[in-house]
């Protein structure tokens, strides 16, 4: 028995397979939204009568912002990239993630982080000013407790996670594609997943570079957004850069499976499919130019207003299309009103409503009599919880029988359908109503009249979250005996319909082929999952026996430094958040230095096992990657991060000439920032690109003295780079240039710091790559691990190039 | 041409834009100044990018796609600047 327990404890805590994380992700995800849900239901009870005392104010408002925070970082995306896990490599053909162990590595830091986010409320108070953190309210003044840094970290850390998940599903899914599966085949499922990940890599960096400038100014008392050069104003564009095309992250994949189901129960394929994935291009690429209608009131002149306007109108059109493909599809179709039907259609009815309230928004006049009121809720939770939730759970339903094995019961379901949909309107559309009722305030009195229609919508909030409850019986009971559902129940027709339901451990015996009728092919042999080892007892997966057969296999595949990676930087963060600051202007900040230490260890020890693992990842060769045919997985993958990198750089570099043109005064070049340390530094970082791309050469060329040499020079020159740079920083320090100047030197310490913590992270690996090449590694044809560090190490040297002359000589 | 007398040109120009880009200043008016260093300092990064990293030798749709992002970073920067030209009032200079 015991062993059994530490058996599937082994599984659950080391696994790398992706059906294993989806189901994960789905399960955490779940967890979270009923904690936002119960938060929400807290909330509604207390503004369901005039002057009620459940909460109070500073309560209501952490319960607010935490609500939002856990409803869109925590349980939108992740239930969508659950399904997203689960599903995607069944639908194309591969038999898992291209790197299996990094999609573990993001599912832990996302729970990580979550834990983070709900121990705010344990530090202080939690995150007290609405899930925008609009700024200056994030300054210490307002916001004096340690509850919002913990916020900012847990933010860090989840979007490190969606950006190692954007990284793998994106070179998963343009080089792993089962053959003859050409990306213009492709249902609609992974296509909307496919541009949801191209968003969220250029978004999230630019998030990521916001929230480390507010991370930075609350944790050392830097002056990015409490100076009024920086400010409200730097907070928003950086903010709602990412804040707008965020929205339609969390749309799209719940457009996606509508766009999947609907055929199916419809039996009719969907209507104009290519206009459809031409929409959704449409409306990702305008997503990223209509961030200034958050903005319109912070006045930026009427030229600008016009042109969000336009652009905001613009994006909209392309859900037009969609929604009339979605209706062509549904005209005659002898519709089979399943519960996952059902939840789709609803999807679609409550989208078109938040979508029509959101066109008034792109209005000027409208918005400026509109912003901030319950008119706004109502809309986006039409659109997050009328067409994302709901499409989501529809989701759930149809995927259920294949990840489980086992059907549902569809009267209950259908029963649940019935009471979420009426409740969600009960409780949001009296919201349209309370036009001039601010949101965020945490009562009313009985003379502004809105005590009617918030009593409605509280009683439809209870309706909606009772019947959730409903939802969560259902799939317990049937998961543990409803009758078994058989590998394709809805007659379905993309991939995953073709496989034992749940599917085996490796997907595929082989992997199949798509023909140009759409036919798909199936071959015979045995495939193997991905793992440390292999060996012979492996067996053709018991489809009989649902859900049990599969975990049989689960010994393969496994790997315990994902988790132990991500409780490292977990603690790390913890430690730097937890202490206390001592003196408020500027903060004098004292981290718990034990967690930090101890997140340091950890993090050196699990990246040295993870470096270490003999982890294989099987790779079919023949399969259809346009258009990245002749790049490596790995290449692909870097380039990736690479490319994010530089819309995190560009965001710091933009914030800099942000503050730095609006600032009446700058420091004449040489007067603060020494010429001389920038220009050494600049010849050491130069070189040591030489250095490191000689000991590509000599890896090539089979020269270990050379290779030795060079990695040794490398590392020698980034250690001179480190060493100067720290002398700088401590001179500068106690020379008092705060005070000095404050605001040059904010943008410096953080830009530089941020590069030099890049740097600190190349030479690492060169510490690594030293030991293997002292071994006689990489000079017998295995010199791609010198390439990749090589991508990396250039990167820094770039991102230096650029901050040499923005920081000493301009 | 040897790969490494190749990577060695390389540096030579890449320490010879840093030379100019120090001693610039007393040669060119500070209006040009920033535009003209921005200039050399992404002629390095191009330099870098196409022979360090051997972008010069990959398939075209990976260095279309490093060239999107560098797009997109710089469109965030430009049309902030856009607005931060209509608030200039807050400020007093800009």
């Amino acid at each position: 028995m015991a062993e059994r327990l530490v058996a599937t404890a082994k599984r659950w805590l080391y696994t790398t397979n992706h059906k294993d994380i989806g189901i994960l992700y789905i399960i955490t995800s779940l967890f979270f939204f009923v904690a936002a849900g119960l938060l929400a239901l807290t909330m509604r009870s207390q503004l369901s009568v005039p002057n009620n005392t459940v909460l109070n104010d500073e309560i209501f408002n952490q319960f607010v912002t935490v609500h939002g925070l856990l409803m869109i970082f925590w349980v939108l995306s992740p239930f969508a990239f659950g399904f997203a896990n689960y599903i995607i490599p069944l639908q194309i053909g591969a038999r898992d993630l291209a790197f299996p162990r990094l999609n573990a590595m993001s599912y832990w830091f996302y729970l990580f982080s979550g834990v983070m986010i709900i121990l705010s409320f344990f530090f202080g108070a939690a995150p007290d000013l609405g899930w925008t953190f609009y700024s200056p309210q994030t300054s210490f003044e307002f916001a004096p407790t340690i509850g919002l840094n913990l916020g900012a970290g847990a933010l860090i850390l989840i979007v490190v996670s969606i950006t190692m998940s954007s990284v793998n599903f994106l070179v998963t899914m343009f080089k792993m594609r089962a053959p003859g599966l050409k990306l213009s085949r492709m249902s609609l499922f992974p296509w909307s997943i496919l541009i949801t990940i191209f968003m969220m890599l250029y978004a999230f960096p630019s998030f990521l570079a916001a929230v480390l400038l507010l991370y930075v100014d609350r944790a050392f008392g830097t002056f990015y957004f409490s100076s009024i050069q920086g400010g409200s104003l730097l907070w928003d564009n950086v903010f709602w850069f990412f804040g707008h095309p965020e929205v339609y992250i969390v749309l799209f994949p719940a457009l996606g499976i509508i766009g999947d189901v609907i055929p199916t129960f419809a039996r009719r394929p969907l209507y104009g499919s290519k206009y459809v994935i031409g929409a959704l291009v449409a409306a990702a690429v305008i997503s990223f130019i209509v961030w200034g209608h958050h903005m319109f009131l912070t006045g930026y002149g009427v030229i600008t207003d016009k042109l969000y306007t336009v652009t905001t109108v613009a994006v909209s059109l392309p859900f037009d299309v969609i929604v009339i493909s979605l209706i062509e599809t549904l005209a005659m179709a002898k519709l089979r009103l399943k519960a996952a039907a059902l939840f789709t259609l609803g999807a679609v009815a409550l989208f078109i409503i938040g979508g029509i309230t959101g066109v008034y928004l792109a209005s000027v006049a409208l918005d400026y009599a509109l912003r901030g009121t319950y008119f706004v809720v109502a809309h986006f939770h039409y659109i997050m919880v009328g067409g994302s939730i709901m499409g989501l759970i529809g989701g759930l339903y149809y995927w259920f029988p294949k990840i489980t094995g086992r059907m549902y019961n569809e009267s209950m379901a259908r029963i649940h359908f019935v009471f979420s949909f009426i409740g969600f309107n009960i409780l949001y559309f009296p919201m349209f109503l309370l036009l001039d009722m601010p949101r965020r305030i945490a009562t009313y009195t009985p003379d502004t009249g809105w005590g009617l229609l918030n009593f409605s919508a509280t009683v439809g909030g209870f309706i909606f979250g009772g019947a959730q409850l409903l939802l969560f019986y259902n799939l317990y009971r049937s998961l543990r005996s409803g009758p078994p559902s058989g590998p394709n129940p809805w007659n379905g027709w993309t991939l995953e319909w073709a496989l034992p339901s749940p599917p085996p451990a490796h997907d595929f015996d082989t992997i199949p082929t798509f023909s140009d009728d759409g036919t798909i092919h199936f071959g015979s042999s045995i495939g193997l999952p991905n793992g440390s080892s292999h060996g012979d007892g492996i067996t053709k997966p018991d489809s009989s026996s649902i859900g049990h057969g599969y975990s049989a296999l689960h010994a393969e595949g496994l790997s315990p430094w994902p988790i132990l990676m991500a409780f490292a930087a977990f603690i790390f963060f913890l430690g730097l958040t937890i202490g206390k600051p001592a003196n408020p202007q500027p903060v004098s900040y004292q981290p718990f230095w034990p967690l930090i230490a101890d997140g340091v260890i950890l993090g050196l020890i699990s990246l040295l096992g993870y470096s270490r693992e003999r982890f294989t990842v099987h790779e079919d060769s023949h399969v259809e990657s346009w258009p990245f045919r002749q790049v490596p997985n790995m290449k692909l993958g870097i380039w990736t991060f690479l490319g994010a990198e530089v819309i995190f750089f560009g965001v710091l570099i933009g914030a800099y000439f942000f503050v730095r043109t609006a600032a009446p005064t700058w420091p004449t070049p040489g007067t603060v920032f020494e010429i001389r340390n920038g220009f050494a530094m600049t010849l050491v970082l130069l070189t040591s690109s030489l250095t490191a791309i000689m000991a590509l050469a000599s890896g090539r060329a089979g020269n270990r003295n050379g290779l030795i040499v060079s990695l040794a020079g490398t590392l020698a020159l980034g250690v001179a780079f480190l060493y100067i740079k720290a002398g700088e920083w401590f001179t500068l320090g106690s020379g008092g240039v705060f005070n000095s100047y404050p605001l040059p030197a904010t943008s410096y310490f953080i830009t530089t710091g941020t590069h030099g913590v890049h740097v600190f992270a190349g030479m690492c690996m060169a510490v690594y790559l030293l030991a293997n090449a002292i071994k006689g590694k990489y000079v017998n044809g295995d010199h791609v691990t010198l390439e990749h560090f090589g991508l990396y190490w250039h990167f820094v040297d770039i991102v230096w190039v650029f901050l040499f002359p923005l920081f000493y000589l301009i | 041409m040897n790969t490494n007398y190749l990577y060695l040109i390389i540096f030579a120009i890449l320490i010879g834009e840093t030379d100019i880009e120090v001693n610039l200043s007393s040669i060119i008016s500070s209006t040009t100044y920033v535009t003209v260093l921005l200039g050399i300092a992404a002629t390095k990064a191009i330099l870098i990018a196409m022979y360090y990293q051997h972008l010069k030798y990959e398939p075209r749709s990976l260095s279309v796609w490093i060239i999107l992002g560098i797009v997109i970073a710089s469109l965030l920067m430009s049309l902030s600047f856009v607005q931060l030209s209509y608030h200039s009032f807050h400020y007093g200079s800009s």
